[in-house]
């Protein structure tokens, strides 16, 4: 499919590593003054925003670290919607307030994602010091009286799990029309800390067979959206048909995969048709192949994913960027 | 006739891909369903579009209205387009 389009369907962009949260089980290991030295800067932002527009990119998602602790991010998003880019953005919740969401109205928004790692204040602050649950709600309430699409994630741990059912009845009752989650993710801050958060077999067993009745029973209601269930299974699925999509850093770099530690482009150095170009090779490339057999065959790879490495085809000098 | 909400169209050099946000659904058209879905765009109402194909696209056998009743009837059971109101 790749090798037939002219461009990406789909850009993940995340805008900062920098976080108002310093979450247990954050992928990206963002949390406050985590902000990367070479970020892109808002010119720069803007820049890359009219490149997706020339590309006629159909959908980007705004994400991070927390893309609303970026200054100029909700002007990007106004840039982007301006010009017909479905967008969705996902947030924590904590600093979205009732200016930004009447913003966000005026645009094509295909959704604002809110993360909701428990159903009562204890838990999910013990996965999200010093998060305000409440105010998470608050989010919720303001996305949906806006009439704006909204989606809820759920990250399952140790720490949570038991209060997953009532966070997919708490996801229904604000009117949230997708529920997203799957098995733990071994990425990031959570690989470090993978002996708290991780679920042993029978628990994750549980936990799909749980999701299935849950997904019966929910019909229409909500969609609830577990599949892949695990990073191994969503990296088999990429290696049968790698996605039109572009994940892109806060520093412009691309990683082939979120799992994976290749970058394989540089938005800064390059023009959006290189990218592209340079995405499709890595997927062809025997790096990118044996790092999915050894992600597949051992999870504990993953944790080796925030480890970026460029592939020999991507054009960053060594010391091109920074971590 | 348009496209619903939460669908995008971009020409492709095979013809076209519609990409359904909402579900995260892509559809790789053929260049006559991707000269449907401009129509569809440009506003063409329902009963013009075969007229409007038919310059562009041969029809030797005359299945051309055929088939784009059968794709814009596919369109709409998929709530990829909807009707102007």
């Amino acid at each position: 499919m790749i090798d037939r389009l002219g461009g990406p369907l789909f850009v993940s962009w995340q805008v900062t590593r920098a976080c108002d949260l310093a979450c247990l089980h954050c992928c990206t290991e963002s949390a406050p003054n985590r902000r990367l030295a070479d970020e892109l800067d808002g010119e720069e932002a803007f820049a890359f925003a009219d490149a997706l527009i020339r590309a006629d990119v159909p959908y980007v998602m705004l994400c991070g670290g927390e893309p609303l602790v970026v200054p100029h991010i909700v002007a990007v998003a106004e840039r982007l919607g301006a010009a017909g880019v479905q967008l969705k953005i996902e947030t924590n919740g904590q600093a979205l307030d009732a200016a930004t969401v009447a913003r966000l109205a005026r645009l094509p928004i295909r959704s604002i994602q809110v993360s909701l790692d428990g159903d009562s204040q204890a838990v999910y602050a013990r996965q999200r010091p010093g998060a305000d649950l409440a105010r998470a709600h608050a989010a919720c309430r303001m996305v949906r009286e806006a009439g704006l699409p909204l989606e809820i994630t759920f990250a399952p741990t140790r720490l949570n799990l038991a209060e997953a059912e009532a966070v997919i009845a708490r996801a229904r009752a604000l009117g949230a029309f997708r529920f997203n989650t799957g098995s733990p993710m071994r990425i990031g801050t959570a690989a470090k800390l993978w002996g708290r958060l991780s679920l042993d077999a029978d628990a994750l067993s549980a936990f799909r067979a749980f999701l299935d009745r849950r997904a019966a029973s929910l019909g229409d209601a909500m969609e609830l959206c577990y599949l892949p269930f695990s990073m191994e299974d969503g990296l088999s699925a990429c290696r049968a048909e790698p996605p039109a999509t572009l994940l892109v850093l806060p520093n412009g770099w691309v990683k082939v995969a979120a799992a994976l530690p290749y970058i394989c482009a540089d938005v800064r150095r390059q023009s959006l048709a290189e990218v592209w170009e340079r995405y499709r090779r890595a997927w062809r490339t025997e790096a990118v192949s044996a790092a999915i057999d050894r992600a597949i065959q051992d999870p504990t790879c993953h944790a080796d994913a925030n480890r970026w490495v460029a592939l020999p085809d991507a054009g960053i000098s060594p010391n091109g960027g920074r971590q | 006739m348009k496209l619903a909400k939460f669908v995008k169209y971009r020409e492709e050099k095979f013809g076209g891909v519609l990409f359904e946000t909402r579900a995260e659904t892509v559809y790789t058209l053929n260049p006559t369903a991707a000269a449907v879905v401009r129509a569809i765009q440009a506003g063409t109402p329902e009963d013009q579009i075969v007229p409007g194909l038919a310059a562009a696209f041969c029809d030797a056998d005359g299945k051309l209205a055929n088939e784009v009743e059968t794709f814009l009837a596919h369109l709409r059971r998929k709530g990829l387009v909807e009707d102007d109101g």
